[in-house]
């Protein structure tokens, strides 16, 4: 298990919604390695389209910059040890 | 001036859509240091917003993996020399949609 603790760098999520984001990346991190960042996103975007409907995007790792439209209050930003996950619900799925 | 070619990895676009939105990539590596991957993304996304409508989603960037949902027809991944580029579309509705998974795969990591 990682001890190290995610630090949200942006979001207008609601509380609960971050925390399963924080908890969807803790668990893909002990499920893959490190460097496997396709199947870590894959991981968090899959729990989120089954717990909060479809249409769900995940972008995870330590190199990237991104530009995007997202529905509003689903969009998170945060660090955990070295990788940055990015998750958010496209601007097409209206709620 | 960048000289690389763009080496297309994954996509399901028309071919002239493609060349467009690879047009815009070195368009924005003219127009941007290269390591401001954010305001390169910015570019592309913002052209193809005009050009084709909203919502587009632009990631770029040297090392990252993804999962998204687009629609059917709007999916590109692509390398220009050092820089890989996802962009994609968000779908209306399910049935138009299709998930990929992709990520640049390297077997270690430079820690530079």
């Amino acid at each position: 298990m990682l001890e190290g603790k995610a630090v949200i760098e942006d979001t207008d999520m609601p509380d609960k919604m971050q925390i399963q984001a924080m908890a969807s990346a803790s668990e893909a991190l002990d499920l893959y390695d490190v460097f496997d960042c396709t199947s870590i996103a894959a991981h968090i975007k899959k729990e989120f389209d089954t717990k909060y409907g479809s249409g769900w995007q995940c972008v995870v790792g330590s190199s990237f910059g991104c530009f995007f439209t997202h529905s509003k209050g689903t969009f998170v930003y945060f660090t955990l040890e070295t990788l940055n996950f990015l998750i958010f619900k496209g601007a097409s799925y209206l709620i | 001036m960048l000289e690389g070619k763009a080496v297309v990895r994954e996509t399901d676009m028309p071919e002239g859509m493609q060349s467009y939105v690879m047009e815009l990539a070195h368009q924005a590596l003219d127009a941007h240091e290269v390591s401001d991957c954010q305001s390169i993304a910015h570019f592309i996304k913002q052209k193809l917003d005009e050009a084709y409508g909203p919502a587009w989603n632009s990631v770029v960037g040297k090392d990252f993996g993804s999962c998204i949902t687009h629609l059917c027809g709007s999916f590109i991944f692509f390398r220009v020399e050092m820089m890989e580029f996802l962009i994609f579309k968000d779908g209306k509705n399910f049935t138009e949609s299709r998930e990929e998974a992709i990520g640049v795969l390297q077997k270690a990591r430079n820690c530079d």
